[in-house]
């Protein structure tokens, strides 16, 4: 709470009050003490460097720069590890979508195979049922015929099935798009890295990297992208582009 | 048809191998993680059809279509380029390094097929 101007005014009061050396002498001794407490911390930090009474200790040494940075908290190196990460999980995505699609068309055979009997057998009755109007078997009949509506529709679901398992793979090519991105945000670090360093004259270890995509389509503009391309390769093979 | 995928990404060699098995050119298909190990493989093998990323390390598509090019063994191997660069000096300086045909990533495979069949001569 901010003191209100009755203890501002009495303390600027007390103030005057005093003399001029005795102000000094008050100053003089915070100063001191001020002094004494910023080396009593630091030589705890100088202690024993992997002796650590808290985890705040080894923050604040590292926001001093008296630490580097975790391997985990370099940035090229994290961002080269989520990468890392991602494609190998995309990856595993991508194994179960195969294999999803592997049991989809097992699924699909084993309706091929025993299509040709059910209809066999709808033939059968229909002949029968034609010719017979007035048979027992009138009711198994509209069952059957039931049968092979409800294998029809398996048939459909099985292909929608294995639709959205392709779209799912297409849609995978995120992967390599974003990481593209990533490695564009990389090589701006880089960039100040190799600069900063240029100053202190140390080495860095470079990692042959890709050359950077100067370009990443933005998926509204991709239409109009492959409509451009294709005119492009047109006028190419015309001559029309020298 | 034998065919070489050129990706420094593991995720789009397996999405353009498993796309190619979908339209019906999956019989042969070789990998390479960019171009230099591109051009030892196609050192001991024929292939029918390249298709390539631009954005690679070590070597690049654009150095190893140039490459390609210039060795009167594979002058004649249709290209495609599948990449993210969709400018239109990107793409002419692709198609003027040899490229025959210009995919940009993300791409569908009805798209793909098109182009295989533009490239091999097969549309009408
Ligand atoms: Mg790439």
């Amino acid at each position: 709470m901010a003191p209100d101007q009755s203890e501002i005014d009495a303390l600027l009061a007390e103030l005057n009050k005093k003399d001029s050396s005795e102000l000094d002498s008050i100053i003089e001794n915070y100063e001191e003490k001020d002094e004494n407490e910023i080396e009593d911390k630091a030589m705890e930090y100088k202690g024993d460097k992997n002796d650590f009474s808290s985890e705040g200790d080894v923050e604040s040494e590292r926001l001093r720069g008296e630490r580097l940075p975790l391997k985990e908290h370099r940035v090229i190196d994290r961002l080269d590890e989520i990468n890392k990460e991602s494609e190998e999980k995309v990856n595993r995505l991508f194994e179960k979508l195969e294999n999803i699609s592997a049991e989809v068309d097992e699924v699909e055979n084993l309706i091929e195979n025993i299509k040709p009997f059910v209809n066999k057998h709808k033939e059968f009755m229909d002949f029968f049922v034609e010719h017979f109007p007035k048979t027992s078997i009138k009711k198994n009949y509209e069952y059957f015929k039931n049968i092979v509506n409800i294998l029809n529709e398996i048939e459909g679901k099985v292909n929608s099935i294995r639709d959205d398992t392709f779209d799912a793979m297409d849609i995978l090519q995120f992967q390599d798009i974003t990481r593209q991105k990533i490695e564009r945000v990389i090589s701006v670090i880089k960039a100040l890295h190799d600069y900063l360093n240029s100053w202190f004259a140390s080495d860095y270890e470079s990692v042959p990297r890709a050359r950077v995509a100067h370009t990443i389509v933005d998926e509204g503009e991709k239409e109009e992208i492959d409509e451009e391309v294709e005119k492009i390769i047109k006028q190419m093979q015309r001559g029309e582009i020298k | 048809m034998r065919i070489i995928t050129v990706d420094d990404s593991s995720t789009m060699r397996r999405i353009i191998k498993n796309t190619l098995k979908r339209i019906g050119y999956g019989d042969e298909i070789l990998e390479a993680e960019n171009g230099k190990e591109a051009l030892d493989v196609l050192s001991n093998n024929e292939v029918d059809l390249i298709i390539t990323d631009w954005n690679m390390p070590v070597m690049d598509g654009l150095t190893f279509v140039k490459k390609v090019r210039s060795d009167s063994k594979f002058d004649d191997v249709p290209i495609i380029m599948v990449t993210t660069e969709a400018a239109k000096e990107d793409i002419i300086t692709a198609l003027k390094a040899g490229v025959n045909n210009y995919v940009v990533k993300p791409f569908t495979p009805q798209v793909l097929k098109e182009k295989i069949e533009a490239v091999m001569g097969l549309k009408d």
